[in-house]
């Protein structure tokens, strides 16, 4: 019974033309709604995970990354003193304020590391030098928040915590997954343009220490020997510290499950649209098939038929989806917005459209099974 | 006499019909019918033609009384066993047609070799067989009544069963149509054997007939068989004999 589903479908370009436009905008959904819950999720643990630190140090209970409190600077010896710690940074974030050349006010995270350090995140650079942070006043932000501050150009002056900054140059791709830029800067800036306190009004404070250990030291024993000798902070390891900050923003917001409800949402509706039609077509052909059984069809002929219809507007729709999908990802990068749409989602889109055509398929198939041979004398 | 080829004795099918306790569609039907016959089904509507062809092509299943076709017991028989019946014994035409309309005359043929085993470049062949060989490319729609009806033969004949169940197969059809579609099936018996069991209310096939059964109330009201003589007009098309890929010697005749 090969090919018949095919033949069927061109005769019916129209009925083809409607399930197809269910498979794709299933698939546009899904992709889009997966792809820029990615990009966040990846946003959201970014500096974490693109770190080269084994163990990050922060008070106890920090829920994700953006939202960590200060605990006491001097806490580095200790941690340094701890057997198997080879190398202790201190890294700071903290959200500020930022002056906009209208006269209103930006949120901003003030993202403070050592530039002669190795543990932080490395900076992709696409304007300026990481050297250049070394000036007096200087920040780095990211180019895709230009818009958001003003459009500041390599060289511009700026308010920040009001203290005079310079944009000195421009990452790219390095957002935060909060509405809030970072702001790049060194770490004795970070007590002017952040909110920590400095050590003339009391005890400095620090927000993470990014540890490296020794060469051949288990990562596990270290971070268990510093919150043991250490009191009142949490050692995570970096992969730990990354899912914490992600199933933060996943899970305890409930903004994953928004996302995966729209995208469960478009996989519904493009299903029942499939159904629908690939069904509107069965009944309308139902002659046909009581004509093919009583020649002696087997059940397994006539779902193949029907289940052939399913995924060749499955593979159109697919293609045609992911396409479409590739392009919103590609609007959205140019307006700001990170869509992931890496090879794991495609084969998992794939995988799904797949399975979505065959259940749409099964209705018609449940339908046949119902059919008398004896039918085609009363046709 | 040769062998019987659809044997039935007291063959009855029952449909229930909820409080009132159920209509006896066919009952009582006692029957034999021989290789190489054309053999035509007559009655009223409600008669119980149409279901007595049904059970005889493995279609519905008996609810009482013995049934055997090509040698196979049909009464009590699972759907599964039906459906290898019909594949592999039975042709069916319809009056409708019943051709499936995404598919070419030539594709539509080969359906019915591809469920029979056979290969499917031999539509050609049967389509040469009812002269229609060269609308093998045409779609259903593109054909006239009669055409299309020599398709469903064309179709009915792939892989050469023994036994052609005809259900109205000229009720559309003018009458030059008809009386070529019922040359065709009866050249079809004399030439391979074949058994063709034709259901009509159309007095003109008679013409066509070996026996003729009339039908009333579900039992068989009268036989009668016919010293027949082919009208002129309703020769068949010329065609080249058919060679079969399959000689079973199943139509064998004393």
């Amino acid at each position: 019974m090969k090919g018949i589903g095919w033949k069927n479908l061109k005769r019916d370009k129209t009925r083809m033309l409607v399930a197809v436009l269910g498979v794709v905008f299933a698939v546009v959904l899904v992709t889009t709604e997966v792809g820029m819950l990615l990009g966040l999720v990846r946003n959201a643990s970014l500096l974490i995970d693109r770190s080269r630190a084994d163990i990050w140090v922060s008070t106890v209970d920090v829920k994700t990354f953006d939202f960590a409190t200060p605990f006491a600077q001097r806490k580095k010896y200790l941690i340094q003193s701890v057997p198997g710690v080879e190398r202790v940074e201190e890294f700071n974030v903290s959200y500020s304020i930022w002056k906009l050349p209208t006269g209103g006010n930006a949120n901003i995270q003030v993202v403070a590391f050592d530039p002669w350090g190795e543990l932080a995140a490395p900076l992709s650079m696409t304007e300026g030098s990481l050297d250049d942070l070394h000036n007096q006043d200087a920040i780095i932000i990211d180019d895709g928040e230009r818009a958001k501050l003003g459009n500041p150009a390599v060289g511009s002056y700026v308010e920040v915590m009001q203290h005079r900054a310079k944009v000195v140059g421009f990452t790219h791709d390095m957002r935060s997954f909060t509405t809030t830029p970072y702001v790049f800067t060194t770490l004795s800036r970070s007590e002017t343009y952040g909110w920590l306190t400095n050590g003339n009004s009391g005890p400095s404070n620090s927000i993470y220490f990014l540890v490296k250990v020794a060469p051949g030291a288990n990562v596990d024993e270290v971070r268990r020997a510093i919150q043991g000798s250490v009191p009142d902070v949490e050692a995570h390891s970096r992969e730990s510290f990354s899912w914490r900050t992600r199933s933060y923003w996943l899970f305890e917001t409930g903004m994953g499950l928004g996302f995966l409800a729209a995208a469960f949402l478009g996989l519904m509706v493009g299903g029942v649209i499939v159904s629908q039609t690939l069904y509107a077509m069965t009944i309308e052909r139902l002659p046909e098939f009581g004509v093919l059984k009583a020649m002696g069809a087997s059940m397994f002929d006539l779902a193949r038929i029907v289940l052939e219809q399913g995924l060749i507007c499955g593979l159109v729709g697919l293609v045609l989806g992911l396409a479409i999908s590739l392009g919103i990802g590609q609007a959205a990068a140019s307006a700001g917005t990170t869509v992931l749409i890496p090879q794991p989602l495609v084969l998992a889109v794939a995988a799904l459209t797949f399975l979505l055509c065959s259940a749409a398929a099964l209705v018609s198939i449940v339908r046949l099974r119902k059919i008398e041979p004896a039918m085609v004398f009363r046709t | 006499m040769s062998q019987a080829v659809i044997e039935t004795h007291q063959l009855g099918k029952r449909y229930e019909a909820g409080a009132q306790g159920g209509l006896w569609a066919v009952r009582g039907v006692t029957l034999n019918v021989y290789a190489g016959d054309v053999t035509v089904l007559m009655g009223p509507s409600g008669s119980g033609k149409t279901t007595l062809l049904s059970m005889i092509g493995g279609l519905l299943d008996p609810s009482q009384g013995y049934l055997s076709v090509c040698g196979v017991t049909l009464d009590g028989c699972g759907e599964p066993e039906r459906q290898r019946f019909r594949r592999k014994h039975i042709g069916f035409i319809f009056q409708n047609y019943n051709l499936l309309q995404a598919l070419t005359a030539r594709e539509n043929v080969a359906i019915g070799l591809r469920l029979r085993g056979y290969d499917e470049s031999e539509a050609d062949g049967c389509l040469d067989l009812v002269g229609l060989a060269r609308k093998a490319g045409a779609m259903p729609h593109e054909l006239s009544g009669g055409q299309r009806q020599r398709v469903a033969i064309a179709r009915a004949l792939a892989g050469a069963p023994p036994v052609l169940l005809a259900d109205e197969p000229t009720a559309a059809l003018d009458a030059e149509q008809g009386r070529l579609i019922m040359g065709l099936l009866r050249k079809r018996a004399k030439e391979t054997g074949t058994t063709v069991l034709v259901v009509t209310h159309d007095p003109r096939v008679r013409d066509f007939a070996d026996r003729v059964i009339e039908m009333e109330d579900g039992r068989l009201h009268r036989i009668v068989r016919r010293l027949r003589r082919v009208p002129r007009s309703a020769a068949a098309p010329r065609v080249r004999p058919h060679r079969h890929p399959r000689k079973e010697g199943r139509h064998v005749s004393p």
